[in-house]
């Protein structure tokens, strides 16, 4: 079901956590609540779900307006049909599984054999079938993660809501289970609200972003959107952008100077806004063996102080002649690992640097989320 | 392999200690071998004496035709003396004991739970001030309560009686009764039940809670389908150990069963262990049934809270939901204030009024206005006179020095059974541990009995009190350090040892600071629980050896000295507040 956020505001002894937020979740779709911790995120998605009373604004999720701070509408979250996995599972350890699972539907008073049925099919659904009567306590992570999953599902529930579900399983469960996630999400076709901190979870599980900072919406986007073009240098940071480095215009509307170092770059586009940053992928960033030809554009003499092998590709941390030192990832060729301490040539396509300010200008902020 | 072949090892006795070995791989290694034997050998044979020996003298009495005495330990055994068991008397004093235990446990739980409910989990107002209640009473030993009960609620000139007759009223409370045993019981061990309880609700991580919420559950289906579930191992452990306490508990049940003809196991023991000539098999025999219900007792509840893991407390500080009591809100402060009432404020109030009366009868509260009628100059007295002080100073003196050896002995022990390999540790612990499941009542014939054989010549010196309370707090002692030792990571020590310190030097200047607090708190537990002690001094004083609570019990016991009695409890409270509430600071302090 369609969710509506307006001018959500919430404060804790008067210092606010989230701040005049606005945010539509279409019906089936998955939105993506990244950002640091701290940011807001999980207070955005306990106020959806009742845990949590805001200080102002409304909540509606379908036609039913579950919060309402004028009218002073707010149905408890008992009632809101509202199904969560959280950061800690929170699986009854005194229930079994399948105990588990129908509680929501015999909270709805479904009858226990049907409750029974519903809940072993949904069991089913998450693969925890053959767990249905084992005690709660003795699943591993990731079954809990799943159970969690499965109860929160067989309520069906107006919206579903996931709190960190994955972070406290190890890196390669985590990704077998955020495939699955999203399978169950797009066959289920649930509509949901997921809040991490982790990009590349991010990035798989949405179909659109919405990044948050200090209680606002930074930038809403789809995944494509958001990689390929952030609002910030902060975000683009956030989102793994290694190499950023404030910088002024100079004379030349295609070239800009570092502020921390004697050194400029050819850029494509211009500086918008007075404090602005270049931010440059690692991934674009191309160093090879020190050659005699000088002069390109964006190629840069330097020397490398780091090399990690990471299997596919190499990761150095090259120190410019005058500059900055900068994070490179380039892949496996035939340069092979350049040792430590080798003179290198460092070069940058002018159209892969972006060139964004430091924090979302709030009027951009406005303009995006409403459009 | 050929030289271990030709002598056999010689495990007990430390070689002869040459030389440390300019090999530095040989050192280490003998060293731990012989430290296996050597840190855990004399603290068995020093913990063993203190514990086994009087147990062992009880077992025996209970077996044999005659009660060990100095130069005659008899070894004739027989099972005659069972034959005490089938005597009506002994199978109602165990239907007594076994009753008023059920019931007051109840009730405690009822006290207990409910005010840990409402101040966990409610938005119940004066928050703070109903938790402090719901302490309270542990600062007052159960034998005080019971004395100022038997003040307040005597049939005939008890003050609550006094006062209902004043206001024209026909009732009459007598707490010389079942009911009344059972209230008293109930009210004293109902802290117990309040700290376990309000910790398990206050600890339980909120999630499990909101899922509920989330999913569908109301308050009320949450509070029944999650809350109670969880909290379930906390009621059921608690309730265990008060049933325990109260079985054991001598001092109430002498102050207010006895005088209505009620015999409990403890009092029956007590009265058959003081008639002349005194029945000593007999006692022993009905020692060993109270023995075995605690043993059996102690297994259930050890059992119990093995399970306790799946209550799944996490440390997380999260803030608990909050139940809205609504217009029940009321009725629960008046339910809190009339616990408040009874088991702390009447009693003392009724302490206060005993020591400033001036005549011991009063048929009516008006009394009270006749000029004169009051006159507290007895706390003056009692504080300036000599036989007060020497009391006192027993009491003090007896109980510091059994504190501050309790607690050295036992970190000695934690220090074996947690962090070394020594051998015999596991049995170490077992023997420490035993005091617990002995009754005192039945600890304080066996030490008896232990002082009046032991050749060295402590029996009717105060010396025999502070070994008595050593060999009796032993289990409290171990459990408090344990947990600090537990909670001090082992790898600061180590570290320390790595950077070049002795083994003793690491333990001195890294373990011990670090353990400061808590040992100073364990200290302080150990001093309380030590002034509180009277059934186990009961056997061992002598005229020259009273402490305080002996004293206070024998004045109200003899009669006659009702208000030197009473102003001396009240003096006596204050002094148990300020050690009470000084391991309170400390506690606090960690976080």
């Amino acid at each position: 079901m369609e969710v509506h956020i307006e001018d959500l505001r919430l404060a804790y002894n008067g210092v606010p956590a989230i701040r005049d937020l606005s945010l539509t979740i279409g019906d089936g779709e998955s939105i993506v609540l990244l950002g640091q911790s701290g940011c807001g995120k999980t207070s955005t998605m306990r106020c959806v779900a009742g845990l949590e009373e805001p200080t102002g604004g409304s909540i509606r999720i379908g036609e039913r307006t579950v919060f309402d701070a004028v009218a002073n509408v707010n149905v408890p979250s008992h009632k809101r049909n509202v199904g969560m996995v959280f950061q800690s599972y929170a699986v009854w350890p005194h229930k079994t599984v399948l105990e588990n699972v129908i509680f929501p539907l015999r909270m709805k008073k479904v009858g226990r054999r049907q409750a029974r049925a519903d809940g072993l099919k949904t069991l089913e659904l998450v693969g925890l079938g053959h767990l249905a009567d084992r005690g709660a306590s003795l699943l591993s992570g990731g079954q809990m993660q799943r159970g969690a999953l499965a109860r929160s599902m067989a309520m069906k529930p107006s919206v579903l809501m996931l709190d960190e579900p994955l972070s406290n399983l190890d890196a390669r469960l985590r990704d077998d289970l955020r495939v699955e996630l999203r399978r169950i999400q797009v066959e289920q076709g649930l509509t949901s609200l997921y809040v991490t901190h982790d990009q590349q979870e991010a990035l798989a599980l949405a179909d659109r972003i919405a990044i948050m900072r200090d209680g606002i919406i930074a930038q809403l986007g789809t995944p494509q959107q958001i990689y390929s073009t952030p609002a910030s240098a902060a975000i683009a940071s956030f989102l793994g952008v290694t190499n950023v480095f404030p910088v002024t215009s100079t004379h030349s509307a295609n070239r800009v100077t570092l502020i921390e170092h004697p050194l400029e770059l050819a850029v494509d586009e211009p500086i918008e806004y007075p404090e602005s940053s270049a931010c440059i992928r690692p991934d674009d960033i191309d160093v090879r063996p020190r050659e005699t030809r000088i002069g390109e554009r964006n190629r840069f003499a330097g020397e490398v102080t780091v090399a990690v092998f990471q299997g596919a590709s190499i990761r150095y941390q090259v120190k410019l002649t005058n500059g900055p030192v900068i994070d490179a990832i380039c892949p496996q060729n035939a340069h092979g690992v350049l040792a430590v301490g080798s003179s290198v040539d460092v070069s940058i396509d002018p159209s892969s640097i972006m060139v964004l300010p430091n924090e979302v200008p709030e009027v951009r902020v406005s303009e995006r989320v409403a459009a | 392999m050929s030289v271990t072949l030709d002598r056999p090892p010689v495990n007990n006795a430390p070689p002869p200690a040459p030389k440390p070995a300019p090999n530095p791989t040989v050192t280490p290694r003998r060293r731990m071998r012989i430290g296996r034997v050597v840190v855990s050998g004399p603290l068995l044979l020093l913990v063993g004496f203190l514990v086994l020996v009087p147990v062992g003298f009880v077992v025996l009495a209970a077996f044999s035709t005659s009660v060990p005495r100095p130069g005659n330990i008899d070894f004739a055994l027989t099972l005659e003396n069972f034959r005490t068991l089938a005597d009506p008397s002994v199978m109602k004093a165990t239907g007594n004991s076994l009753l008023i235990a059920s019931l007051a446990t109840l009730l405690a739980l009822i006290i207990g739970g409910f005010l840990a409910f409402i101040t966990a989990r409610s938005n119940v107002p004066f928050r703070a001030f109903i938790y402090a209640i719901g302490l309270m009473p542990l600062f007052l030993p159960s034998y005080v309560g019971a004395l100022a009960w038997a003040i307040l609620g005597s049939p005939s000139a008890g003050l609550l009686n006094v006062a209902l007759r004043d206001l024209g009223l026909d009732a009459v409370v007598d707490v010389y009764s079942f009911g009344g045993v059972v209230t008293v019981m109930a009210i004293f061990y109902a802290p117990y039940a309040f700290l376990m309880i309000h910790s398990a609700m206050s600890m339980m991580n909120p999630d499990l809670e909101d899922a509920a919420g989330v999913h569908g559950g109301s308050m009320a289906q949450t509070l029944k389908n999650v809350t109670f579930p969880l909290a379930l191992p906390a009621i059921l452990g608690s309730g265990l150990l008060i049933f325990i306490l109260v079985l054991e508990n001598f001092p109430v049940a002498q102050v207010l069963a006895t005088p209505a003809g009620i015999d409990t196991l403890p009092t029956y023991i007590y009265r058959v262990m003081m008639a002349t000539p005194a029945r000593g098999n007999d006692a022993a025999t009905v020692a060993i049934v109270l023995v075995g219900f605690v043993l059996l007792l102690t297994s259930l509840q050890r059992r119990y809270l093995a399970k306790r893991s799946y209550t799944t407390v996490t440390g997380k500080g999260m803030k608990a939901r909050r139940v809205d009591l609504g217009r029940a809100k009321w009725p629960a402060v008046v339910f809190a204030g009339g616990y408040f009432l009874i088991a702390v404020v009447l009693p003392l109030l009724a302490l206060l009024l005993t020591a400033g009366r001036v005549s011991p009868y009063m048929s009516s509260f008006r009394d009270l206005a006749a000029p004169g009628a009051l006159d507290f100059s007895v706390f003056g007295e009692i504080l300036s006179s000599a036989a007060f002080f020497g009391v006192a100073g027993n009491s003090i003196f007896v109980s510091v020095l059994a504190a501050a050896l309790g607690t050295a002995l036992a970190f000695a022990v934690a220090y074996v059974i947690n962090r070394t390999r020594a051998r015999g540790r596991a049995l170490l612990e077992g023997i420490s541990m035993v005091p617990l499941a002995v009754p005192h009542i039945v600890l304080g014939i066996g030490l008896l009995w232990t002082w009046l054989i032991m050749p060295i010549p402590l029996y009717g010196t105060i010396w025999v009190l502070v070994v008595a309370f050593l060999v009796v707090q032993m289990p409290q002692g171990l459990r408090s350090v344990s947990a600090s030792i537990q909670a001090t990571h082992r790898d600061l020590e180590d570290s320390a040892v790595m950077l070049g310190a002795r083994r003793a030097k690491a333990i001195t200047f890294v373990t011990l600071p670090l353990m400061k607090v808590t040992l100073a708190s364990s200290f302080l537990l150990l001093l309380m629980l030590s002034m509180r002690e009277l059934t186990v001094p009961l056997f061992l004083y002598t005229t020259d050896t009273k402490i305080l609570s002996i004293e206070i019990f024998d004045l109200f016991e003899n009669g006659g000295a009702a208000q030197e009695a009473a102003a001396m409890s009240v003096v006596y409270c204050v002094i148990m507040f300020i050690v009470s509430y000084l391991p309170q600071r400390f506690g606090n302090q960690k976080h």
